[in-house]
């Protein structure tokens, strides 16, 4: 029995996949951009090779859902909403995106005004019914638009639906029973939460990616039928889900890379005895940063793709623009910057030979030697030092600096921006990174790990192995997992804990069904309960993990003392205040997985290791440098810096004052010499 | 500059962040709906002699109402002797602030036991007393727009909490849960900026981070002057109007001359109009904030950072004192951004002749703000809101639909929150405000129809907004935009409202906000005849403007 992972990037797809008796293989394809499940199916087929039909479970991380909303390449949704509320896609929040810059554009909508229509109903504030639905009209209406415009899916959006559901699922079951193939998205089951034009968003692409996304999971499965395996889809919120029916749910695909490789390394960190931890990954253009305290990483309510608001559990990753392929330049102030621009896959870098002129971070790393031409990804490209120079030159000569001074300056400026990344999940929300250990992976996180270590104060450093197939490596580990949310403004009083305790029997019940349906007994099933909770007047939340045992037995001074706790950490001293109160009920449902497969990435105790003396440029001097081959190095090998160890997909970084060793699952554990 | 490239961006970016943290953390620990979903705040962080270093880009005319202040502080006390604990409060448009709701918060920052630099939060409060809640269109001075904090040294925990100041503001205002938890919303930001910054101190060294701070501010000079330089030399003059003073008909004149000398520019408003009775004065730091905001957009773009380097090149802004730009005690100011938006369109049509690519036509350039009162059993509830409209137009893009004004960039109060927080508040229609943009190549914004469902008597509605007799101008043949308009509709009848003005609402009545459109840029015959069948399609625009945009084709 195989279970197989990949992991589908803009360039590459990546595969993992492990066996009952522990083999282990790994297989990389170019991504097939436009039809991005043929790369997936190859990439099985050949990664296995005659063993597919041994192949039962699938789990699959693909942009494929937030690439369709960057390209607006989603079908033709149409969208719902309250009487006199037509244009609420269009008018937003109302903001400028830069209140200096002359041009003003918002962000596109998904869908065009022609395409939207009003519902006479109106819910009030308390949920009570101001306007009764007036169902023939929207009969009219929505015959009207179907002969007009021939939507592909129905988002439905009413006022305060997320106090009273009345409307929205009658609207629903209207448009069910006159369309019953049309996929149809209703804002009180997406998000269930006030503010209307975030609602409306994310229910909005919901619909806009339904049709799209259960297209390509379908060829997926169809492709697994004959051997009868399952799909698994990777979600924002760092779990996965069984694809069969996910297609109205696609919504929830967006931005789960980044949450595959967290994932992973929540697991290797359990294994090794992190609890804290930063994961820095770093790509061709951007790091995307993530804090992990007590073996969780924090989930944050919402987010933004390509300026739209997407109110959907992700796990709370920062991004900033820096990666190997960030650009190095001069503004018209003459300040050196680093990105965000990015030289991408083509042309690359210049050191990449394909006509790429400005110097790129793996250009600079180059120069300094840090990087050797002859064995980047593991030998099967040759990067052209040459040109990788001079791109460094002419910047240099702007600013008056040797190319090799312009590389230290734009390796240095990269890390910064990477540490104000790191800053931004840690300092910024209460947490010290000196307490953390980093966990680099990505192409060209563990390259610059140590120096973003040096800077934040962080004493050691985890590169897991494959660093570079991590995201793919996640899915593998990922568990079942799916979030549940209920909003019901309430002020804490003393009946509040059995307010509590019923909303949470409520989602309880939810989940057990639903995991019933994946097959997942109950008394498989983990919970977290999670309260968002603020004061009184407050606009913002703040999330509380709560234990059902302690809400039941100590009772509402309970909530309130976890929470001060919480605000205290994250926002600061709050002032005199009328009390608090929860706004969203949040339940978390899991099935772990077995994560044994980690066991097989040990190394053999045989390896002989193997080093080649060379040279680096460091803080402008020239240094000896031993280059380590990553496969050759055997359990408990301990090195110095300054070192670098390579292997196909990435490359470690040992500065000097650092010593590193090959421990626990093979990873290499990078720290800082006591007094250096 | 002895710093090395690598070191100045990493620590000019580092202090940008800073601020920008101050800001999200001041937005999300503040109470009030105009903070917390409006945006309506600002924060800086400023060396030690009152030098803007960075600061968190919300609202424009606040940002460097934050020096002027800091002039006035320093006038007032020996500010080398102040402790740990101790900040600076004021709100006096006459000590360099804005209008009475803007509220500055200084905290100073020490390192190593000395006084290194301040971070200061600007929040607009929802309620500082006076006649009215919400603007008070009728005060005849100051003292009737509200409590006048005069610039105070005070020491936190001695002031706040059951001290003096707290409770003196507290007794004075309709809403004081909000407004003190927005006060310590801004010390909890000023309170983070100041780790930030120590932070930095202890990373980078004192000396490089002041060095840094002090080349970020030449950085943005060097830019501003190579902008300038682009714009041939010579004297630009225009004119624009702000409606009345909400007693009688007269509109005020704002008359700018733009010189343009070399790489460094002046500005003159001599000509404007003479102060007036009523709330729309602007305070002189307020009229030299919006030249300064005129001159980022126009010169910068956005791409040149706000700081204290982007002023230097401009030699001189000269305001008449006792014209409405630079009024004398104690004229009453709290609309005064309905000035500050015609010192915008000023400088931006005076500037049309030779930077015809770097300027916008007129939008609805107008802080609409839209204030109601309520006097329930248990409190006040008061709402202020800054409701939108058309954007001006520009050389190769139409003016952005319902946005704020220039001088600020509130967002919107989302209908569910508002319906939540005022019970006696049902919004019956918030859209775009069809066929309001004036035609062009490229047209303006389109303003934005609101129309509130009042639910209980004694509400009243107190509002200050423009636009409504002058309507936004388009430039090179584009046309103006519609005019804004408030009415109510009561019994059956329609009563019109003036823009400046406290009126009585009764439990039925519904109110109707129809904010002005942006005026078009270029001749309309000129644009994408594909856009304009679109438009007409969609309803956006009239058939009469279909009309203006095909005549001589058909012809």
């Amino acid at each position: 029995m195989i279970k197989i992972a990949i992991e589908s990037g803009g360039t590459f797809t990546d595969l993992i996949w492990s066996d009952k008796s522990g083999n282990i293989g790994s297989h990389k394809v170019p991504s097939t951009p436009d039809d991005p499940s043929r790369a997936v199916i190859n990439g099985i087929r050949e990664a296995v090779g005659e063993r597919f039909s041994d192949v039962k479970s699938v789990l699959h991380g693909s942009t494929v859902a937030t690439n369709a909303v960057i390209e607006r390449r989603g079908c033709r949704a149409a969208l719902l909403v309250t009487q006199g509320f037509r244009d609420l896609l269009l008018i937003q929040r109302q903001l400028r995106p830069n209140v200096y810059a002359i041009e003003c554009r918002k962000p596109e909508p998904l869908i065009s005004l022609e395409r939207i229509i009003e519902v006479s109903e109106r819910i009030g504030a308390d949920g009570s019914i101001v306007t009764h639905l007036d169902e023939g009209r929207l009969k009219a209406d929505l015959q009207d638009l179907m002969e007009r415009e021939k939507p592909e899916a129905i988002a439905i959006c009413l006022l305060h639906s997320y106090r009273n559901a009345d409307h929205e699922t009658a609207v629903a079951e209207l448009v069910r029973s006159l369309y019953p193939d049309l996929p149809v998205v209703v804002s009180s089951s997406v998000l269930p939460t006030f503010r209307e034009y975030e609602r409306a968003s994310t229910t909005v692409m919901a619909a806009y990616l339904a049709p799209l996304v259960g297209r390509y999971l379908k060829t997926i499965e169809k492709a697994l039928d004959p051997v009868g395996a399952r799909l698994f889809v990777m979600q924002s919120s760092g779990g996965v889900l069984p694809a069969a029916g996910l297609g109205e749910r696609g919504v929830e695909m967006l931005n789960s890379g980044p949450a595959a490789g967290v994932i992973a390394a929540t697991s290797v960190a359990q294994r090794l005895g992190d609890e804290k931890l930063i994961t820095l990954d770093i790509g061709g253009t951007s790091a995307d940063v993530c804090l992990i305290t007590q073996g969780a990483p924090g989930v944050r309510a919402e987010t933004e793709i390509d300026g739209l608001p997407v109110g959907m559990p992700t796990i709370d990753i920062a991004n900033v623009g820096a990666g190997g392929g960030s650009i190095g330049w001069v503004d018209k102030g003459g300040m050196l910057q680093v990105g965000p621009q990015s030289a991408g896959a083509q042309p690359g870098p210049a050191c990449y030979g394909r006509g790429g002129t400005q110097p790129a971070v793996t250009d600079a790393l180059v120069a300094l030697g840090w990087i050797r031409p002859e064995t980047f990804l593991g030998g099967r490209m040759t990067l052209q030092t040459k040109a990788a120079h001079e791109a460094l030159s002419i910047l240099g000569d702007s600013l008056s600096l040797s190319d090799n001074e312009v590389a230290e300056a734009i390796v240095a400026i990269a890390t910064a921006n990477v540490s104000r990344g790191v800053r931004l999940v840690s300092v910024q929300r209460g947490h010290d990174p000196k307490q953390h250990a980093l966990y680099a992976f990505g192409g060209m996180g563990p390259m610059i790990a140590a120096l973003a270590a040096e800077d934040l104060g962080i004493s050691r450093i985890v590169v897991p192995p494959h660093p570079g197939l991590f995201s793919a490596l996640g899915l593998l580990v990922a568990d079942i997992k799916r979030v549940y949310r209920e909003t019901a403004l309430r002020v804490v009083d003393e009946q509040t804990a059995d307010h509590v305790s019923s909303a949470f029997a409520r989602l309880e019940a939810a989940a057990i069904a639903e995991f019933q349906d994946y097959g997942v007994a109950q008394k498989d099933i983990k919970f977290e309960w999670v309260l968002e909770m603020r004061y009184v007047g407050q606009g913002f939340e703040t999330q509380i993990p709560v234990d059902p045992g302690l809400v039941r037995s100590k009772g509402s001074s309970y909530l309130t003392a976890a929470f001060q706790e919480a605000h205290a950490v994250t926002v600061g001293q709050a002032p005199s205040h009328n009390g608090t109160e929860i706004v969203t009920y949040q339940l978390v449902a899991r099935q772990p997985t077995n994560t044994d497969v980690l066991e097989h990435l040990e190394p053999s105790p045989e390896c002989i290791p193997e080093g080649h003396p060379g040279h680096v440029q460091y803080r402008g001097e020239q240094r000896d440098c031993m280059f380590y081959r990553r496969d050759t190095l055997p359990p408990e090998f301990s090195l110095t810096g300054c070192a670098v160890i390579e292997e196909p997909t990435s490359t470690t970084f040992v500065p000097p004052g650092w010593g590193a060793k090959i421990g626990t699952l093979g990873a290499i554990e990078l720290t800082k010499e006591a007094g250096r | 500059m002895t710093l090395d490239s690598a070191t100045f961006n990493i620590i000019s970016n580092g202090l940008h962040s800073v601020a920008q943290e101050m800001g999200e953390m001041l937005v999300r620990s503040a109470h009030s709906t105009i903070i917390r979903e409006a945006r309506d705040c600002s924060t800086s962080f400023l060396d030690r002699n009152g030098g803007i270093i960075a600061q968190a880009q919300f609202c424009p005319i606040h940002m460097n109402s934050f020096g002027m202040v800091f002039q006035e502080f320093a006038r007032r006390y020996d500010l080398s002797t102040l402790r740990p604990g101790e900040a600076l409060i004021t709100n006096d448009p006459y000590s360099g602030a804005q209008h009475l709701n803007d509220i500055l918060i200084f905290s100073p920052v020490f390192y190593q036991d000395r006084l290194v630099a301040y971070s200061a939060s600007l929040g607009h409060h929802i309620d500082v007393g006076g006649g009215a809640a919400g603007p008070n269109a009728c005060a005849a001075d100051i003292f009737a727009e509200g409590l006048r904090i005069p610039p105070l040294r005070f020491d936190v925990e001695r002031d706040f909490g059951a001290g003096m100041l707290e409770q003196f503001i507290r007794f004075n205002v309709r809403a004081p849960e909000q407004v003190i938890g927005d006060l310590y919303a801004q010390l909890a930001a000023n309170r983070t900026g100041a780790l930030r910054f120590v932070e930095m101190l202890e990373r980078f060294g004192e000396e490089d981070v002041l060095e840094a701070g002090a080349a970020i501010q030449d950085y943005s000079e060097r830019l501003t002057r190579d902008a300038i330089r682009s714009i041939p030399d010579g004297r630009y003059e225009a004119e624009d109007f702000v409606d009345n003073n909400g007693f009688d008909q007269a509109p005020l004149r704002v008359h700018v001359a733009v010189i343009v000398d070399g790489d460094e520019i002046e500005v003159d408003f001599k000509g404007s109009a003479e102060q007036t009775k009523g709330i729309i004065n602007c305070p002189l730091a307020s009229t030299v904030a919006a030249v300064y905001g005129a001159l980022a957009v126009v010169l910068g773009g956005g791409d040149i950072p706000v700081n204290t380097g982007l002023y230097r090149p401009i030699r001189t802004v000269t305001v008449p004192y006792g014209s409405f730009l630079n009024p004398s005690k104690p004229l009453g100011v709290r609309a005064r951004n309905n000035a500050c938006h015609r010192v915008y369109n000023a400088i931006m049509r005076a500037l049309s002749v030779v930077a015809p690519d770097r300027v916008l036509t007129s939008g609805h350039d107008t802080t609409n703000a839209i204030g109601m009162g309520h006097l329930g059993h248990d409190r006040y509830r008061v709402y202020m809101e800054v409701v939108g409209g058309g954007w001006g137009a520009s050389l190769g893009c139409d003016g952005a639909d319902v946005v704020d004004g220039y001088v600020g960039n509130c967002s919107n109060v989302p209908v569910e929150s508002l319906e939540q927080d005022y019970p006696f508040l049902r919004i019956e229609e918030y859209g775009l405000r069809r066929g309001s943009a004036g035609v062009g190549k490229y047209r303006g914004g389109l303003g934005v129809r609101r129309v509130y469902k009042v639910l209980d008597d004694e509400v009243s509605f107190n509002c200050y907004s423009d636009r409504f007799q002058i309507p936004p101008w388009g430039l090179f043949g584009g046309e103006d935009g519609a005019a804004s308009r408030f009415l109510v509709q009561r019994d059956g009848k329609e009563i019109t409202l003036p823009s400046k003005t406290n009126f009585s609402l009764k439990q039925g009545d519904r109110l109707i906000i129809e904010t002005a459109g942006g005026g078009g840029y270029g001749d309309p015959l000129n644009r994408d005849p594909a856009l304009v069948t679109r438009e007409l399609d969609l309803g956006l625009i009239t058939a009469d403007q279909a009309l203006q945009h095909r005549n001589s084709r058909n012809n």
